[in-house]
């Protein structure tokens, strides 16, 4: 299987990696890095638990080709969190019990982190359009949506 | 996914010349319908020929009453756009009720075009506004390039470089989305241009459509009340597990009735 | 927001505290383990090649095709699936659902498994299926639950009666003043957790280690060991974080199995995720119903005969009947009262539990027709409710453990502000033009219990580590039955670590049924009153205690030590210490009290009142506001009880407007199995939830008081919102979803209002 080389930044450090032809971007990082922060909830574009953040961008892994990625930095869920102390929107996920199964909340915290990075006092109604991608069977969304309007409260997201 | 050859040309010949090489090859702009497509063994290309890396696709600019919009230009960057804001503000409104947030980050008003899907929203305003599409070779009239069913009039080697959209007098689109899935059942577009008034229903058939006995009755009265009693033929609609023609048929009303409202605002 | 929890255990510490997730940072930093997450060295993928016809048989594959295919190592067909020590079609045990193993060339679903391929990454595995291209010899299936002969189970649900009567419903219906008569229509629906079904299994000789979601890992275990023929102690389930279950996770599946005989087969690790669509294959669904109701009623309101049937789809070949209509035998009182089922078999996959199995679907019929029943004596809904408040258990007489339903419909109608909604329908607008309807539904789910073993050890440093197979499925159990913990063993919070989600680890029962917190936190209590009963025969056996010589029966636990009535206390490490021991074990099991569970019966109970505004030219339909007020026992976690009831009530109100897997009758399989389709509310789509907590005691349910809050969300809350689509619109629909074609083409203009 043609391999092409692919080097990129995830969560500030140096990746370089030898990825198949088609290979997604979430696949090289859960199987091949082993940041399983991404979830494959559907590989199709549905669900949003893939969702990471691409050179500043909300972007669902699983229709992201890894060679695309040549050159750009990347930040997953499992980078949030700075020498063990969480970021503001995962402290605020906590508090406001917006996690249930879980399955979706990494996916959650990136598109809430892509718009408090452009945003950072958004409208409730901004919040909802954010996670409009994401889907979450357990929680009802509105203790994430108060998670994220807490988040940019907290005023320190500049820190992360 | 089937393998495939990843190829990233810097400029549109360079597109042009890999597409026409290799037939089997296919132009990804934004991914987000392809990809899928690709990943259900529905399309399974040799080749795919990456546009992110060509300079001048990208972009939008105002000359007069023209608002050119290049064609891998991301949903996200046409609706957070002040210059389209100011000379089409329906067309910006649009593009932000594309999707979801990753997909407008992602998709583009070319690949959208190209692909030609049924529910598509750009398709509505392309026609809507009597938008020119411009290719790598010619220039295509609205009027001419949706022919069916993921069918357009594009060569098989053929690239989509821009858009150009005259401004309107007036304009407003009005989409219903199926709750929850948010699939966007019907979509009007409806446009006072110095040419006339234009409506453009997409989502109800096999592709994007005008209205004529609408457009007539805008013309002489551009008001909702002026479409309210008028209705489109359930018989050329599609019905599928979203919704059957008969409702499509009186959402196409009840939308273009919003679409005027939405354009006389 | 009502705080009242029921303070049955004044010396608890932990129990009732809205304490955040233990399991909290793990999920937010994106640590939290899923077994698709685990990545053992030499792993290879499996994919499974699913059937595109619904009935029929496989005559051949490209194996070559798929051989052929760079990076695939095996395909696993019948011809080559490693053997089992049992038929997966065996019933070996009272509660064991057939599986599809690839046992042979037949088909009797779509989606089902026709064969495994593996493969060196995912993408070689999924080419290699889709190349494996199988030739099939179809028949003719049957997927439409109107089109088949009907029959009668032998039960329905895991062993219920098929049919329940008290008194004579049809003399009862036919000496009736008013009678009323309605038939609803629910359509198939799909768990769909976001996380797939995944497994990992690793081989070593002939023990077997397998991460896997599952909402019973013994179950899990011994159904695996059995097929495999290996000792139960053989096969090691590590299920320690579970992304939604909601009954999927039940019982172990078919594609759970077949990634293990795919390792098997390969001799190498293997990990098999289904893909999303496959999510609407060979894991079970919430099938189908026909309802209906019939009502005899008197001309003071009360309910003199209530008649419920049920017809319900199962598939060809094993039988798992939704007991739809179970739950009306025991919500409004009623001179006669009859609860019946049929059944009828589709060329589909097996049904399976869903939340809420029965009482959901069950609920929204019923809710319905007691709103329908109201308004032909053109009473007020909740006072038709509460005139016909049911004292005891319809069907059987027997009393309540508790019920404090009253206080539900109190709490929750009030919050909502009920009073002074107009009885006729289409009376309410609001400033965008929408109509504005008020709806209500009774909520109630059975307080159920299983059986449970749990393991306390408490060290010498005071800080104690309890144990069992419970499992953390998002509901919260791994935080509260830690809650439980904790004050069984009188210690804080802070010194109790709990060890969940193994096969290895004491039996706690399935997390279903609502009954998770009640049945393993009632064997937590009991292994921490052992451990808490030995350490208090050390301490007054210990002439240096200062507990000596004070009897046990005035001792209790808290903070960390042994308390007597007077103020003596002696700290739990000083009594380790002194005896010179490193640490102290204790069990403890649990089981439900059959002496009072024949005696009473046994339920939580709410009320939950909806606002919908309706647009009318379209028909769409916006749920603007749900109250749920619930009485369900001691509340262990007050925030995660609210999580699990606002959660229920999201479902119910997909249930009433979003949720329907369509099966294409032309091919048996559904139409729309992908998240694009079906569909599952996103926040656009919902209100804001309010979940109310009503106090409640119940000291004969379990040693807890514990009912359990999983499932009852869901019931009231569908009826509700249908009842609020009416009282906006004053049209009737009874097929749910409800679609907004049905609702606007219904609409405008209609002389008869209620011919929907």
């Amino acid at each position: 299987m043609a391999k092409v080389p692919v080097q990129f930044t995830l969560n500030g450090s140096e990746k370089a990696e030898f990825v198949e032809s088609g290979a997604t971007l979430l696949d090289v990082l859960r199987d091949k890095i082993g940041d399983t922060s991404p979830k494959a909830g559907c590989r199709q574009g549905t669900c949003g638990s893939c969702s990471v953040i691409v050179d500043g961008e909300l972007r669902l892994s699983c229709l992201t080709l890894a060679e695309t990625c040549e050159g750009a930095s990347i930040v997953t869920t499992a980078g949030l969190a700075e020498g063990g102390v969480l970021h503001p929107l995962q402290r605020a996920f906590m508090d406001a019990f917006a996690t249930q199964c879980g399955f979706c909340t990494p996916g959650m915290i990136m598109a809430a982190k892509a718009l408090l990075d452009r945003n950072p006092d958004p409208s409730r109604d901004e919040v909802v359009e954010a996670i409009a991608g994401n889907i979450c069977r357990c929680t009802g969304y509105e203790p994430i949506i108060e998670a994220v309007l807490s988040a940019a409260r907290s005023n320190s997201i500049s820190a992360a | 996914m089937k393998a495939f050859d990843y190829l990233k040309p810097d400029a549109v010949p360079a597109a042009v010349g890999a597409l026409a090489a290799n037939p089997d090859a296919k132009l990804l702009a934004g991914g987000m319908t392809l990809l899928p497509t690709m990943k259900q063994r529905l399309a399974e290309p040799a080749a795919l020929i990456d546009l992110a890396g060509i300079a001048g696709l990208k972009g939008i600019t105002l000359d007069g009453d023209t608002l050119t919009i290049g064609a891998m230009t991301p949903h996200a960057e046409v609706a957070a756009s002040a210059t389209v804001a100011a000379a089409i503000p329906a067309l910006a409104a649009l593009a932000g009720g594309i999707g979801d947030p990753a997909v407008r980050n992602r998709g583009t008003i070319g690949g959208s075009l190209a692909n030609c899907d049924p529910s598509a929203d750009y398709p509505a305003a392309v026609l809507g506004l009597g938008a020119t599409v411009i290719t790598d070779r010619r220039e295509i009239a609205a009027d001419d390039f949706f022919l069916g069913l993921f069918e357009t009039a594009l060569e098989a080697d053929e690239l989509i470089t821009a858009v150009r959209f005259p401004r309107p007098l007036r304009a407003g689109y009005a989409k219903f989305k199926s709750p929850a899935s948010r699939y966007a059942l019907v979509g009007v577009f409806v446009a006072e241009t110095v040419a006339g008034v234009r409506v453009a229903v997409t989502g109800a058939a096999a592709s994007v459509f005008r209205a004529p006995a609408f457009e007539a009755a805008l013309a002489a009265d551009f008001t909702p009340g002026a479409v309210a009693g008028l209705s489109v033929d359930a018989a050329d609609l599609n019905a599928d597990i979203h919704a059957e023609a008969s409702y499509r048929a009186h959402l196409v009303t009840v939308m273009a009735k919003r679409a005027v409202a939405a354009a006389l605002e | 927001m009502a705080e009242g929890t029921a303070p049955i255990s004044p010396e608890g510490a932990a129990i009732g505290r809205p304490i955040a997730r233990d399991d909290g940072v793990a999920k937010v930093t994106g640590r939290a383990r899923y077994a698709a997450d685990c990545r053992p060295p030499g792993l290879l993928h499996a994919v499974i090649a699913p059937s595109r016809i619904a009935r029929g048989r496989v005559t051949a594959f490209d194996l070559d095709a798929a051989m052929a295919e760079p990076g695939v190592v095996a395909v696993m067909t019948p011809a080559n699936r490693p053997p089992l020590a049992e038929d997966p079609d065996a019933k070996t045990a009272p509660i064991v659902f057939r599986l599809d193993l690839l046992q042979d060339d037949r088909i009797r679903y779509a989606g089902q498994p026709v064969a495994v391929v593996i493969g060196e990454t995912l993408e070689a595995a999924e080419e290699g299926a889709f190349r494996l291209a199988p030739a099939y010899a179809a028949e003719p299936a049957l997927v439409d639950i109107d089109a088949a002969e009907p029959f009668v189970p032998e039960t329905v649900g895991l062993g219920a009666p098929v049919e329940r009567r008290r008194g004579d419903v049809e003399a009862a219906l036919a000496t009736a003043a008013h009678r009323v008569q309605r038939r609803y229509e629910t359509a198939a629906q799909v768990h769909n957790p976001l996380e797939p079904h995944a497994v990992v299994a690793v081989w070593e000789g002939d023990r077997l280690w397998v991460d896997t979601p599952s909402q019973n890992v013994a179950r899990a275990q011994r159904r695996i060991a059995g097929l495999l023929g290996l000792p139960p102690d053989h096969v090691h389930i590590r299920s320690p974080f579970v992304g939604g279950g909601f009954g999927a996770k039940a019982f172990p599946a078919g594609p759970q199995v077949l990634g293990i005989l795919a390792a098997r087969l390969v001799g190498r690790p293997v990990k098999l995720v289904l893909s999303r669509a496959q999510m609407f294959g060979a894991v079970g669904h919430r099938a189908p119903t026909r309802q209906t109701l019939r009502l005899g009623l008197a001309d003071d309101g009360t309910i003199a005969a209530l008649a419920h049937h049920a017809r319900v789809a199962s598939s060809r070949f094993d039988d798992f009947f939704e007991p739809a209509a179970a739950l009306s035998g025991g919500v409004y009182a009623a001179g006669a009262v009859e609860t019946t089922h049929e059944a009828v078999r589709l060329d589909i996959a097996t049904p399976v539990v869903m939340r809420g199995p029965g009482e959901a679907t069950g609920s929204l019929a019923l809710e319905c027709a007691i709103d329908e029943a109201a308004a032909e004596l053109g009473l007020d809904p909740l006072a038709f409710r509460r005139l016909n408040h049911a004292d005891t258990e319809p069907i059987s007489g027997r009393p309540f453990s508790s019920k404090a339903l009253r206080a539900c419909y109190d709490a929750g109608a009030a919050r909502f502000g009920w009073a002074g909604r107009p009885l006729a329908p289409r009376s309410l607008s609001d400033s965008d033009g929408r109509l504005v309807g008020l709806g209500i539904g009774t909520a109630v789910f059975p307080s159920m219990m299983f059986q449970a073993e749990a393991r306390a050890l408490l060290r010498a440093d005071g800080a104690a580590i309890v144990e069992l197979g419970a499992h953390e499925i998002g509901q919260g159990a791994a935080t509260a039955l830690r809650q439980i913990a904790a004050d069984a063993l009188g210690l804080p919070l802070s010194a109790v670590t709990l060890r969940t989600g193994a096969s290895d680890l004491p039996d706690a029962g399935g997390a279903a049924g609502s009954s998770h917190t009640a049945t393993a936190g009632s064997a937590i209590h009991a292994a921490g009153t052992a451990l808490v009963a030995r350490l208090a025969a050390l301490a007054t056996a210990d002439p240096a205690s200062p507990l000596h010589g004070a009897g046990n029966a005035v001792l209790f636990a808290a903070d960390g030590a042994l308390h007597a009535g007077d103020g003596r206390r002696d700290p739990h490490a000083a009594v380790l210490a002194r005896a010179g021991l490193g640490a102290i074990e204790a069990r403890g099991a649990a089981a439900p009290d059959r002496a009072a569970r024949a005696s009473h019966a046994m339920a939580a109970h709410g009320a939950v009142f909806a606002e919908v505004a309706v647009d009318p030219d379209l028909g769409a339909i916006r749920v603007t506001r749900l109250v749920g007020a619930f009485a369900a026992g001691r509340i262990v976690n007050p925030r995660l009880a609210r999580s699990q009831l606002v959660g229920g009530m999201i479902w119910g109100l997909s249930l009433a407007l979003h949720e329907a897997a369509q099966f294409d009758p032309a091919t048996g399989a559904i139409a729309n199995a992908d998240l694009g389709a079906y569909r599952i509310p996103v926040h656009a789509d919902l209100p804001f939830v309010e979940a109310l907590l009503v106090a409640e005691e119940d000291t004969l349910v379990n040693p807890l008081g514990v009912k359990g809050v999983g499932e009852i969300g869901i019931t009231g809350t569908a009826g509700a919102v249908a009842n609020a689509v009416w009282h906006a619109t004053g049209v009737r629909i009874r097929r749910f979803p409800i679609r907004i074609e049905d609702l606007a083409l219904a609409m405008p203009g209609r002389e008869k209002e209620d011919d929907a």
